[in-house]
């Protein structure tokens, strides 16, 4: 079944230099973004149902106040659209048969080195919600609204337990729409685009309540949002993606996609936003991607490269070196079906003296199998 | 007469036809038994022989009055002729006094009593009395044994009586000894 | 000794082996019962556990049904990631053939098909709803897309792909099979039909609406740990709505449980009497082979073996058959589950609550406890003989004539009398309540026990009384010494006497309740149903069904011009302090008006206390809430808890767990629902009422029309189904004490060998005797049909006037069936009578 695969599906669109029209429906009749879309938020922040696919994305790292506590969180939210054509029954309220919503929450304690990690698969209705006038999910355990100024979000997770992460995340930077006239290209294909908005970086505060104790925490989150109608070509084996909040205020996103023959996709890049939001990037053939050591999951026996280091030529400022070290190593997320395991989790970033320069979000996806084939 | 294992008692349940026998001849009242089927071998029983055996083998269940009676109704003698006969029987017997008893109420000698009566309600032409004294002390014995041989005299039967007491043998008119299945004497 | 012992069963294995067979089958009675049972209400109406694995909490209404709003209400339970909510919607449908005839009743389970992947039992074991390839919507199918296990698939004769029509909610429709799903639990129940719950939903009619939303734990490894499991309750019950409730899944089985419990008891109690049967035949049987071996059994005795040591062998040699019977009976009685499981789950359904067949089990503890009962039995059923042949004489004293054991006891009238006064001050007990609101009747069935037991020790003095008397008449020789024979009135002519004595009370007992039962409830139709037509639900029957009809198609049908009046039902469950019980919405002033009933107290006799909502309740119920002279009773409704007060009671022959009938405007206020169960229509002057009929029965084909006769004849079919079994246990019950009287009369003979072989010598011929055997043999049917006539009419009595009153709640016309007794008397006669010719021929037969 698709949705299976489809738990894996947020990578971050590609970008490349040449400008190929988009088709406006996919095979399917799905419609495809379009160029030079001017997003209206709040309701923009909401859910775009006519589209494929649409996912939101938080990660972060949060420190205990007055405390030596340390977390890393994830928080995703997927929708699928149902197939018009496909969808033979009419939707009853309680239980949609158009929209599917998968939520994915995991909580690094990165000094107790716990990992603790949740997954649901919810169809629209009493469960899982996504309003298309503003950002408001409700999907299994996660709960995402505005915060009443208007910029900001209110997100809430909730653990085992009745552990519970509450977030007011405010933007400290505009938000980033990728690619080239609104358009964010994943690949070749005349309907593999995206719109893909980003708060690169976003002030946490708010509380957890971790194992029974309740303490209040800050830190800093990214953000992103990305709707579509295609999907990838199955010569991908998986990919490896991050993002990196430097500490001079600027922040590095980076992938590499995992062809099936070992090499890199040309599609893979390193994007650069800097302290006003503004971005850079290079290709595939600009950067290259080096793992330095990998960790074998005790869980599922995967081998993954949790230490890399990616050097690049940034176009203004020469070679760059960021090397990326695990917190903790286990990191791992297991769903309810064994086989999509990946590893996202908090990292360290240091440059090549060794210096720390930043924290990151590391996610290695497709090391359990065949992803691509999967994904058509 | 003979010793025990000699073939009297086998010999008896020859005669009664019970038990089959190989060779030779047995006939009562001028009718030989080979020639007669099952159902006339208990008729013969029935009306031509009466039956006295050593543990005396009076029906549990039935008072002496009706263990007398009882060859009487088998043999199809009307009820007021029955009655005439038993009561003259036990009188004989002088058990007039314990007619409504059961076995178990009798002493052996008493019920030895009963079953010579029972023996001889229905006038057979032959009593075969298997050891009658052989579970019986002296006195009772003695008393069992004249009255075998004044009831066999009133009622004109001749009596078969088998033992293996010699002083039994003196209310006999004849005497034959058997060992090992034949006759010696 | 105990090789001596054994010789005699190879020398005899055939009837060793038939020893051996009957503790099989009484223990297999036993056994096959109870794990029927247990396969049959394991459920306990919880269908998708097949699919969704045993939940941990259940969260529902007190009528069993959640609305759309309450459910979205329910929503803010689902951020809780310790749990996951299982929305259930299920209810019957019935499949029709190619004719359009009903085939059979099918359990349609609607579930999430698609956040069921998040169960950990699911992803354990995963359900392929659809191919590996395929979207996720193929996951959930179209509007009449249905998935069969294995088990529905055979009894359909379903392939994939097929559609089907079925009767659903009083509607035609067509299903069609999405994929026959193999998974073994899904392929144990021959009922059940999966859906997405929204197709479910369509199906049934009942848009939005579901039964209840079952709760799993997350942390699967801690549904044991009751602290934990405490924690969850709570906060899941903080969290509810109004209306809705939770409870462990476990409380839900225990309610069913207590439900049906009365129902099982009667089981256990019948194939105990199995064991028991067998029992008194193994008891006949050795004693039979101790007689046989009495002479060798004297002659070890005059060698000097003691009593305790012939005591011992008899024991032990009944020991190992209980044994070597209760291990085959292990067997036998799990082949009998498979064959009983199915009539189990229909009298469930039809009786109590909905139910299919799980996997019937086998555990440690039906092998013990069969092998234990066996073991009992037989130890209890050795021991007369085992004392009968301690007891006999050496042989010198053996060979003196007839001897037989004095079991003095048997003769004695005094434990006869004691047992039938203990069973009449057994009935000043009070019953015994059980949770969930069943009342056990333990003092009807301890007098019942009783007087049956001291009837049976009391049957030999009717024995002898009877062939004392009939001793004066006889004249002929043979009947002369049959009489005699009885009147001696030995231990064996009593023991056979007793074991017949027991059957015949039985049976007789239950001539009288079944035809009670027949006659009341013919009674209470005539009276009750005075409409010319009534509608419900095709195809759908028993207390297992509370869909109800779509209310729109109703709607259209009460629009008919020939309809004059109806009387709409609606009856949803509602729960009471006492458990579950009956909630009706009737027309009230129909009623108390013009609609007959008998009234135990017609309406206006009883004072309604104020503040309640007046009811009319049925004896049942008036009985079991203890308000047969008024007063209140509370009801959990989804608006909360109400109170009804009866003001006048009803005869309701329906249903032990009662029912108050209020307004319907009430009951749709109270439970929200408007789902009516049936209708009652009368017709307006000068309409055609079968015209009216035919015509009503051709536009809705998913609804049963039926004038009053077919509506009886139905019910009382239904009665007769369920009092079958009944009917085939009096048959074992009484060919089981025939073999009984067979072999009794066996040892009779064997003890009387003297006597027999006196007889021969006095000519009385082989036709005399087996006709004077047969004359005993029916002598001993006469006194057991005396005496069992007597306990018969006491068990009557008490099943009509204690137990059905008590445990039912209702009150029936006691009916004795005189030409049913008479016959069965003949007929009891002759096979005694025959019983003792074929037992003198057999014996006869040996000897020579």
């Amino acid at each position: 079944m698709k949705i299976t695969i489809l738990i894996l599906f947020f990578l971050p669109a590609l970008l490349n230099g040449e400008w190929i029209e988009p088709f406006t429906r996919t095979a399917e009749g799905l419609p495809v973004p379009y160029s030079d879309y001017k997003p209206v938020f709040p309701r923009d922040h909401g859910s775009h149902r006519g589209y494929g696919i649409e996912w939101w994305y938080w990660v972060g790292h949060l420190t205990e106040k007055g405390g030596e506590e340390k977390f890393g969180f994830q928080s995703t939210v997927f929708r699928l659209a149902g197939d018009p054509q496909e969808a033979r029954k009419p939707a009853f309220g309680n239980f949609g048969n158009r929209q599917l919503y998968m939520a994915h929450t995991a909580l690094s304690d990165l000094n107790g080195e716990k990992y603790l990690h949740r997954d649901r698969i919810l169809r629209e209705g009493w469960q899982a919600s996504a309003s298309d006038r503003t950002l408001s999910l409700k999907v299994g355990g996660i709960e995402a609204v505005m915060l009443d100024g208007g910029t900001g979000h209110r997100l809430k997770c909730g653990f085992l337990g009745d552990d519970l992460l509450e977030l007011e995340l405010v933007p400290k930077k505009p938000l980033v729409r990728f690619g080239d006239n609104g358009l964010s290209r994943k690949g070749n294909g005349r309907s593999s685009v995206s719109w893909y908005w980003s708060y690169t970086r976003l002030q946490a505060k708010g509380k957890l309540r971790y194992e029974g104790k309740e303490v209040e925490v800050s830190g800093s989150a990214w953000m992103d949002h990305e709707i579509s109608s295609s999907q990838l070509g199955d010569d991908l084996e998986g990919w490896d993606w991050t993002c990196i909040q430097l500490a001079d205020d600027t922040e590095v996103k980076a992938y590499r996609l995992r062809r099936k023959d070992g090499r890199s996709d040309p599609w893979s890049a390193v994007y650069w936003i800097d302290e006003h939001g503004k971005t850079e990037r290079v290709y595939g053939n600009n950067f290259s991607w080096i793992v330095e050591r990998t960790w074998t999951s005790p869980s599922t026996g995967l081998k993954y490269p949790t230490t890399v280091r990616i050097e690049a030529i940034r176009p203004d400022r020469g070679k760059v070196v960021y090397r990326l070290s695990p917190i903790i190593e286990n990191q791992e997320f297991i769903g309810k079906i064994k086989s999509n395991a990946y590893w996202e989790g908090a990292c360290r970033v240091s440059d090549d003296q060794g210096r720390t320069v930043g924290k990151a979000y590391l996610e290695l996806a497709g090391y359990a199998g065949d992803l691509g084939a999967r994904l058509n | 007469m003979g010793p025990s294992g000699s073939g009297k008692s086998t010999l008896l349940n020859c005669i009664c036809g019970i038990e089959a026998f190989d060779r030779g001849e047995i006939s009562i009242a001028g009718k030989p038994l080979s020639a007669l089927s099952q159902r006339q071998l208990e008729n013969l029983r029935r009306n031509s022989i009466g039956y006295v055996f050593q543990s005396f083998n009076l029906l549990p269940t039935l008072t002496a009055f009706e263990n007398i009676e009882f060859p009487a109704q088998l043999a199809g003698v009307d009820r007021d002729e029955r009655m005439d006969r038993v009561m003259h029987l036990l009188e004989s017997v002088g058990l007039k006094k314990r007619a409504g008893h059961l076995p178990d109420a009798l002493s052996g000698g008493e019920r030895q009593r009963v079953a010579l009566a029972r023996a001889l309600v229905h006038r057979p032409v032959l009593v075969l009395a298997d050891e009658p004294t052989g579970s019986l002390d002296t006195e009772n014995g003695r008393q069992v044994l004249e009255l075998i041989e004044s009831l066999s005299k009133e009622h004109r039967t001749s009596v078969l009586l088998v033992t293996h007491d010699h002083a039994s043998t003196r209310i006999c008119d004849r005497v034959i000894s058997m060992t090992d299945g034949a006759l010696v004497s | 000794m105990v090789r001596t012992t054994f010789r005699h069963w190879r020398a005899s294995i055939g009837q060793y082996l038939l020893l051996i067979a009957i503790v099989a089958v009484g223990v297999g009675a036993f056994n096959g019962i109870r794990q029927a049972s247990r396969a049959a209400s394991a459920n306990f109406g919880l269908f998708n556990e097949a699919v969704s694995g045993r939940s941990d909490f259940i969260i529902e209404s007190p009528s069993q049904r959640i609305s759309e709003d309450t459910l979205s209400a329910l929503g803010s339970l689902a951020s809780y990631p310790d749990w996951h909510l299982v929305p259930v919607v299920e209810g019957s449908i019935t499949a029709l053939d190619e004719k359009g005839e009903p085939t059979g009743q099918l359990r349609l389970v609607g579930l999430d098909l698609l956040s069921l992947a998040n169960l950990p039992y699911v992803a354990k074991r995963p359900i392929e709803f659809a191919e590996e390839e395929s979207t996720w919507h193929e996951w959930l199918g179209s509007e009449k897309d249905v998935w069969l296990g294995r088990g529905t698939a055979n009894k359909l004769n379903a392939k994939k792909g097929q559609r089907i029509s079925i009767l659903a909610s009083g509607r035609v429709k067509e299903i069609f099979v999405r994929k026959i799903l193999d998974d073994r639990d899904l392929s144990v129940s021959d009922d059940l039909v999966i859906a997405d719950i929204s197709t479910a939903q369509g199906l049934l009619s009942r848009k939005g609406e579901i039964n209840r939303v079952e709760v799993v734990l997350e942390r699967a490894e801690l549904r044991e740990d009751t602290e934990y499991l405490n924690g969850i309750g709570n906060r899941i019950s903080s969290l509810l709505p109004e209306g809705l409730s939770v409870g462990p899944t476990k409380n839900r089985a225990v309610d069913r449980a207590a439900m049906t419990a009365a129902f099982r008891l009667n089981l256990t109690v019948l194939s105990l009497i199995a064991v028991l049967v067998g029992g008194y035949l193994i008891l006949q049987a050795l004693d039979a082979a101790v007689v046989r071996k009495r002479e060798e059994t004297a002659i070890l005795r005059s060698l000097g073996v003691n009593g305790r040591i012939l005591f011992l062998t008899g024991i032990l040699e009944a020991v190992a058959i209980g044994i070597l019977g209760s291990l085959a009976g292990i067997l036998v009685g799990h082949f009998l589950a498979f064959g009983a499981v199915g009539m189990f789950a229909e009298t469930v359904n039809a009786l109590y609550f909905a139910t299919s067949i799980e996997a019937i089990s086998l555990t440690w503890k039906d092998c013990a406890t069969g092998l234990l009962l066996g073991f009992l039995f037989s130890l209890v059923a050795g021991w007369l003989p085992a004392r009968d042949a301690m007891q006999t004489p050496p042989a010198q004293i053996l060979s003196k004539g007839d001897w037989s054991p004095g079991f003095l006891w048997l003769r004695n009238p005094r434990f006869g009398l004691s047992l039938i006064v203990f069973g009449a001050l057994a009935l000043l007990l009070p019953t015994l309540s059980i949770q969930g609101g069943s009342r056990m009747p333990i003092g009807g069935f301890l007098a019942a026990g009783a007087w049956i037991l001291g009837s049976a020790l009391l049957s030999g003095q009717i024995l002898v009384c009877l062939a004392k008397f009939c001793h004066g008449f006889c004249q002929s020789p043979v009947s002369r010494l049959a009489t005699s024979r009885l009147m001696d009135g030995s231990s064996r002519h009593r023991l056979a006497v007793a074991g017949l004595v027991v059957a015949v009370g039985m049976v007789t007992g239950m001539f009288q309740m079944v035809d009670s039962f027949r006659s009341t409830i013919q009674e209470w139709f005539d009276v009750r149903f005075q409409a010319e037509l009534y509608v419900s639900e095709r195809g759908v029957t028993g207390a297992g069904s509370v869909n109800g009809i779509d209310p729109a198609l109703l709607d259209e049908l009460l629009l008919d011009k020939s309809i004059d009046y109806a009387d709409v039902m609606y009856v949803c469950h509602a729960k009471a302090a006492q458990g579950i019980t009956l909630l009706a919405g009737v027309d009230f002033d129909a009623w108390t008006g013009f609609v007959r009933q008998i009234w135990l107290k017609p309406p206006g006799t009883i004072r309604p206390s104020s503040g309640a909502e007046p009811a009319l309740v049925s004896e049942a119920f008036a009985r079991r809430f203890d308000v047969l002279e008024g007063g209140t009773v509370e009801l959990d409704t989804p608006k909360g808890p109400k109170l009804v007060s009866p003001i006048g009671i009803f005869s309701d022959y329906g249903n032990e767990f009662g029912t108050a009938a209020i307004a319907i405007d009430s009951w749709k206020e109270w439970t929200g629902a408007d789902r009516p169960i049936n209708a009652s229509l009368y017709l307006a002057d000068g309409s055609e009422l079968e015209e009216t009929k035919q015509r009503l029965r051709l536009s809705y084909p998913g609804l049963d029309v039926r004038n009053a006769r077919e509506l009886r004849d139905v019910a009382l079919g239904i009665f007769e189904q369920t009092f079958k079994a009944t009917s085939a246990l009096n048959a074992i019950g009484l060919a089981v004490a025939f073999v009984g009287l067979l072999l009794g009369l066996f040892s009779i003979f064997d003890e009387s060998a003297s006597t027999w072989s006196t007889l021969r010598h006095l000519g009385f011929s082989p036709v005399q005797f087996v006709l004077s055997a047969g004359f005993e043999g029916a002598g001993i049917a006469v006194a057991s049909l005396a005496g069992g006539t007597l306990s018969g009419l006491a068990m009557g009595w008490l099943l009509i006037f204690v137990v059905n009153v008590q445990s039912f709640g209702w009150t029936l016309l006691w009916k004795v069936p005189l030409a049913d007794f008479l016959i069965f008397g003949l007929l009891m006669v002759l096979v005694g009578f025959l019983s003792g010719c074929l037992s003198a021929i057999h014996w006869s037969r040996r000897k020579t």
